[in-house]
């Protein structure tokens, strides 16, 4: 099943996707994670990836980049990813950030974001301080003695510091006070205006105010896909593939 | 005070060629998680480079200061291009498969060792040093060798150059971002890949170093200058917290200190001395060591016959039983052996070859029950077959006991030094186990070869007395007596171990080996039933000791050593870890190519090889070692996996005769 999404307008016709995803199987350990994910996402705008604990949304991100085994196609900017090393795959330009933030806790602050240097591609540090500016006086700090949030900044101003086609962020909200997850939403929404975002994210209120487009994921497999503000308006719907009120949710 | 700066300084100085082993040691086990023992080979390799090049470059045993850094700069390059090479031809397709990474490296080592024995012969070799190198200085009225400031300069250089390496360049950044999370380095765009293999060439070179350096400090280059080291830079490694360079410097130096300090005051204890230091950290601190989560290789699926219909199992129980009375046969057979064995079928040469394959067979087995079924990666299993071997010799030589009452006392201490060993060592789990139990065993082995009261001859071994034992069990005639003890020791090994497979102790074991966490979760302690099997395991090998012990007629050194135990897990994994038969088959393979291939390089077949061949070949453990990475590289589970093709073919057949009813069930 390949679930085509709109793309919100009707005139011009829709620029290809810019991430496609055939028939991705993932195996781990015995369990069958993914049960064969067909998607694509848009090439603009935020693509929200929804649903439970455990329905396979973090795997799907890391099937896409290599570093689980996967099977099916992956196509990014209509080039095929398979069987790609990790590293090749992230510098075609996709920038990940990945859940629990991984920045590396031994380097400073400063060595975490000149790890991500590339040769030949100047850095956007302009950028970066721009979006997180209280990064810029803490660059010789350790990032394991950062807080949880300032970690969170670290773990995306990483991936945003080369351009990039193409964002992958895994629950950017997870474990931060309402405070700061409003800040990081406004840093999100700042990045969206220029880079195409693939999202996952159980924060439903985050998810309202950023995402174009939704696509819900059970057990290995994606049984929704179109706008997102269709998706959080209908009451039944979320709770059914979310398990969730999504008047509750976007109310918090 | 002159005494004290002399310890003092040679002990620094045997520190600084702890840490330039140590150094890429630790390297390598921090970005990759291999520990790696080909590390001796790179050594070894280097040693004898720079041994190479000075008979080269000068005649006699003095070199010019010129001449010296030359030779540093031949095995600096050895090292550097074994280690690169290591990197790209053995670990990088083993990528993702962390234990065979570590077992690829054990294959090289063998080979390594075996090839330097095989060109330059077991003898050591002088090694040319400038004059000044062998003079000494006054230092506080202290008469310093000069030989002792170079290494401490040389470890100096190293640990300053890596410091400057890992902080100020931009692959430095990488190795310590990926000492941390490889993963997360590789999804930043960058090829992680190049750090590994440019860690195993930086500390190829300085394991080169250093084996230029130990050639200076002992005089000269032997075979088994790589393994000695090892072992001494395992230890650092581990003192000084796994990974880092700076915790292998210091406690490189605490251990080349504590050596020289404890070796003064009570002669020879220095090596008990830092096993015991090893023992101390890692029980204050077992924590802080990075275990390593499932050291075995998920298990092949192996037919399970224990679970097949009533007819499989009579055809099971036929084979087997045809099997063990083919062996018991033996000795009444009389036929021409056609040079695969020593002699004819029937003669004492041929059954003692075969009755030692039966003993290593056995003795495999009980390592895998540790190993493969339950996932204890111990290092110091070689101990408790020691301990039964010793002990009996001992009983009946040196206490005089008749061979029942020896027989009693070894049972005793093969149930009371296992129980002990383990209680205290399985408070750790993954590396920091396998570490405390290469202690045991290394505190074992230098206390057999310090020949305590005369106990254990050291390192002549010690001949058993024969005077109150049976008279079947004497001379060269009653052979075959013998050989019937060993059938009879693997039927019971095999039968003991098959039981305790079957038993719902096992399946807590295999569950343990799966996924120790879970068992705890479902109530259970797993440390009682890893507890458990290493008393199982250990007792067994300790009967595999007595039989052997009296095949051989004596126990030598060699079998207490961490090398031997490095021999069995060699075997269960050439044969198939974690299978039914896959370690009896390893052993058996092992022991029987180890004891003929040396013979047929005698033979006149191999001396008209030419020698480029015939060097190698002449190595069973050449062979060996190359047969082991041969295995790991293409066939991971093992020559029993070889008949798994077989076996369909029956199962097969079994079907198409109505017999299987599995599939109908």
């Amino acid at each position: 099943m390949h679930v085509a999404l709109q793309n919100g307008r009707d005139d011009a016709p829709p620029p290809p996707p810019i991430l496609e995803v055939h028939g991705v199987h993932v195996r781990l350990g015995g369990s069958h994670i993914l049960q064969g994910i067909d998607f694509a996402v848009p090439a603009r705008g935020v693509t929200a990836l929804l649903g439970r604990n455990g329905a396979g949304k973090t795997t799907t991100l890391r099937a896409i980049l290599g570093i689980v085994p996967r099977t099916g196609t992956v196509s990014f900017d209509g080039e095929s990813l398979d069987g790609e090393a990790t590293f090749r795959i992230i510098r075609r330009g996709i920038g990940y950030v990945p859940e629990d933030r991984d920045v590396f806790a031994g380097l400073t602050v400063a060595e975490n974001l000149r790890l991500a240097e590339r040769r030949g591609v100047p850095p956007r540090y302009e950028l970066v301080f721009e979006v997180f500016p209280d990064l810029r006086d803490r660059g010789r700090q350790l990032a394991g003695t950062l807080s949880g949030g300032q970690q969170q900044m670290l773990s995306i101003a990483r991936a945003l510091l080369n351009p990039a086609r193409l964002l992958l962020i895994d629950e950017p909200s997870k474990g931060l006070s309402p405070r700061l997850v409003s800040e990081m939403v406004t840093a999100l929404a700042r990045i969206a205006k220029d880079t195409t975002v693939l999202l996952v994210e159980q924060n439903l209120a985050a998810v309202h105010r950023l995402a174009d487009h939704a696509l819900a994921i059970t057990d290995g497999r994606i049984v929704h896909a179109g706008p997102a503000a269709a998706l959080l308006h209908d009451a039944t719907l979320t709770r059914q593939l979310l398990g969730v009120s999504a008047r509750a949710g976007v109310a918090a | 005070m002159s005494t004290i700066v002399l310890l003092a300084i040679t002990g620094i100085g045997l520190g600084g060629l702890y840490f330039l082993v140590a150094a890429g040691l630790a390297l390598i086990f921090g970005l990759m998680r291999v520990l790696n023992f080909a590390h001796g080979a790179f050594l070894l390799l280097g040693g004898y480079c720079a041994w190479l090049a000075g008979t080269q470059l000068a005649d006699g045993a003095a070199v010019s200061n010129l001449q010296f850094a030359a030779m540093l700069g031949v095995a600096l390059s050895a090292g550097a291009a074994i280690g690169t090479l290591t990197e790209l031809v053995l670990i990088r397709p083993l990528y993702r498969r962390e234990v065979a990474q570590v077992l690829v490296t054990v294959g090289l080592a063998l080979v390594v060792g075996a090839l330097v024995i095989g060109i330059w012969g077991a003898d050591p070799r002088n090694l040319p040093a400038p004059e000044w190198m062998h003079g000494t200085t006054g230092v506080l009225g202290a008469h310093v060798p000069n030989s002792r400031f170079v290494l401490i300069g040389a470890a100096l250089l190293v640990l300053a150059g890596l410091q400057l390496f890992l902080r100020r360049t931009r692959y430095g950044l990488i190795v310590r971002a990926g000492v941390e999370n490889r993963t997360m380095v590789s999804a930043m765009g960058i090829d992680v890949r190049r750090a590994f293999t440019l860690v195993f060439a930086l500390g190829g070179a300085v394991a080169g170093l250093g084996g230029a350096l130990a050639g200076v400090y002992f005089g000269a280059v032997s075979p088994g200058l790589g393994t000695t080291l090892l072992i001494d830079a395992f230890i650092v490694v581990v003192i000084g917290g796994l990974g880092s360079i700076t915790g292998a410097a210091l406690a490189a130096l605490a251990v080349g200190l504590l050596q020289q300090f404890a070796n003064y005051y009570v002669s020879g204890v220095g090596d008990l001395a830092i096993v015991l230091l090893l023992a101390l950290v890692l029980l204050i601190r077992p924590r802080g060591l990075p275990g390593v989560a499932g050291m075995t290789e998920p298990t092949p699926a192996v037919p399970n016959l224990a679970t097949s219909g009533p007819a499989q199992r009579t055809i099971r129980w036929t084979i087997l039983l045809t099997i063990v009375l083919a062996l018991a046969v033996v000795p009444w057979l009389d036929m021409p052996t056609g040079g695969v064995l020593p002699d004819r079928l029937n003669a004492p040469g041929s059954l003692q070859v075969l009755g030692l394959c039966l003993v290593f067979g056995a003795l495999a087995m009980t390592y895998d029950l540790l190993f493969g079924f339950t996932g204890l990666l111990s290092f110091g299993h070689a101990l408790f077959f020691a301990t039964g071997a010793y002990t009996f010799a001992i009983a009946v030589t040196v206490l005089h006991l008749s061979g029942l009452e020896a027989f009693g006392l070894t049972l005793g201490v093969a149930l009371v030094l296992p129980l002990a060993v383990g209680a205290v060592s399985l408070r750790t789990s993954g590396i920091a186990f396998a570490m405390v139990t290469l202690a045991f065993a290394q505190a074992g082995a230098v206390i057999v070869g310090r020949n305590p009261w005369h106990a254990t001859g050291g390192e002549l071994g010690l001949g058993m007395s024969y005077d109150r034992l049976p008279q079947f069990l004497v001379g060269v005639v009653n052979t075959r007596y013998l050989y019937w003890i060993c059938v009879g020791l693997l039927i019971v090994v095999a039968g003991v171990i098959a039981w305790l497979r079957g038993s719902v102790t096992g399946r807590v074991w295999q569950a343990i080996r799966e996924n120790e966490r879970r068992v705890q979760i479902l109530g259970l302690h797993p440390y009682t039933f890893k507890l458990l099997a290493f008393m199982a395991a250990s007792f067994l090998a300790a009967l595999c000791g007595v039989a052997y012990l009296l095949l051989v007629g004596g126990a030598n050194p060699s079998i207490a050593s961490a090398e031997f135990t490095l021999t069995l897990l060699v075997m269960a994994v050439l044969g198939g870890a974690g299978t039914r038969w896959g370690a009896l088959v390893g052993g058996v393979l092992y022991s029987f190519l180890d004891q003929r291939l040396a013979g047929l390089a005698g033979s006149p077949l191999f001396s008209t090889l030419p020698s480029p061949l015939r060097v190698p070949l002449s190595q069973p453990l050449f062979i060996l070692g190359l047969i082991f990475i041969l295995v790991i590289l293409f066939r991971p589970a093992g020559v029993v996996s070889l008949f798994g093709t077989s076996t369909h073919a029956l199962r097969r057949w079994l079907r198409w005769r109505g017999l299987d009813r599995r599939d109908t069930a």
